[in-house]
């Protein structure tokens, strides 16, 4: 019992300190842009939800999201998902936009999985890219990262985006863009 | 908080600081693309996984993630 009760205080003690390390990277970016009033802070299961019912703000289906945030979230919030990166992005109160990612075991490569924003009304369109990506970039510095790779991007128009960010894309045989990657330098 | 937690947390701060510049200037795009904005302007979903086998990668990699250290 002893054992147990031991072991589960250190995976708390893991999720605690993870917890404080993303508030940094949430703090250093609400600093950063804090001429947009900014908050950040981890996704809640309501966030989730909210952002799901984004997809309904799309006629064309071609721009319907292909996954469902409170999914991500289940699979996230777990305790493998200790060390993730997380963002809830809002502004004046209301949810603009979330990210997700994780490290790998090695912390060597921080991989961004998803990052979508609330497609009406935004205060923060055209902000929400620059946003999340220098928050995942400072992280993956806390983390002493050496890369970082935005996974799937949704198109090759995003992909020319991200480039302007200094990210090189990398394709499978197929000529399709499977990430991008960015090597960290630390001054 | 742990001793080692607390410098753990300067160091990153301190680190931070250190690269601000750096990083401001990377994420501030000198030359915007104004064509290449506006067609991306109404796409909501930037990242993320398009197919089933994506949502397990994703899955995966949390996995793999892991709690240690």
């Amino acid at each position: 019992m002893t054992g147990q009760g031991s072991q589960k205080a250190t995976l708390q003690d893991t999720m605690l300190r993870y917890q404080r390390l993303r508030r940094l990277a949430h703090e250093f970016a609400e600093e950063r842009f804090k001429e947009l009033a900014i908050r950040l802070r981890d996704i809640t299961y309501s966030d989730a939800i909210e952002a799901d019912k984004w997809r309904f703000e799309w006629r064309d289906p071609l721009k319907k999201p292909s996954w469902e945030w409170a999914r991500l979230y289940n699979d996230y919030k777990t305790n493998a998902g200790a060390k993730r990166f997380d963002v809830a992005l809002l502004a004046n109160g209301e949810l603009c936009a979330l990210c997700y990612g994780v490290p790998t075991s090695t912390k060597l490569t921080l991989k961004i999985h998803g990052i979508a924003r609330n497609p009406v009304n935004n205060p923060l369109a055209g902000n929400v890219l620059e946003i999340m990506l220098y928050t995942a970039d400072a992280y993956a510095r806390i983390l002493k990262c050496k890369e970082i790779w935005l996974v799937e991007p949704m198109n090759e128009m995003l992909t020319q985006k991200y480039q302007e960010f200094g990210y090189t894309p990398v394709k499978n045989s197929a000529g399709i863009t499977t990430h991008l990657r960015i090597e960290v330098h630390y001054a | 908080m742990r001793k080692e937690e607390i410098a753990e947390l300067e160091e990153a701060r301190a680190m931070l600081e250190k690269n601000k510049e750096q990083m401001r200037k990377q994420y501030s795009v000198t030359k915007p693309n104004k064509e290449l904005d506006k067609l991306i302007e109404d796409q909501s979903m930037l990242l993320g996984p398009k197919t089933e086998l994506s949502l397990r990668r994703i899955l995966r990699d949390i996995k793999e993630s892991g709690n240690g250290d």
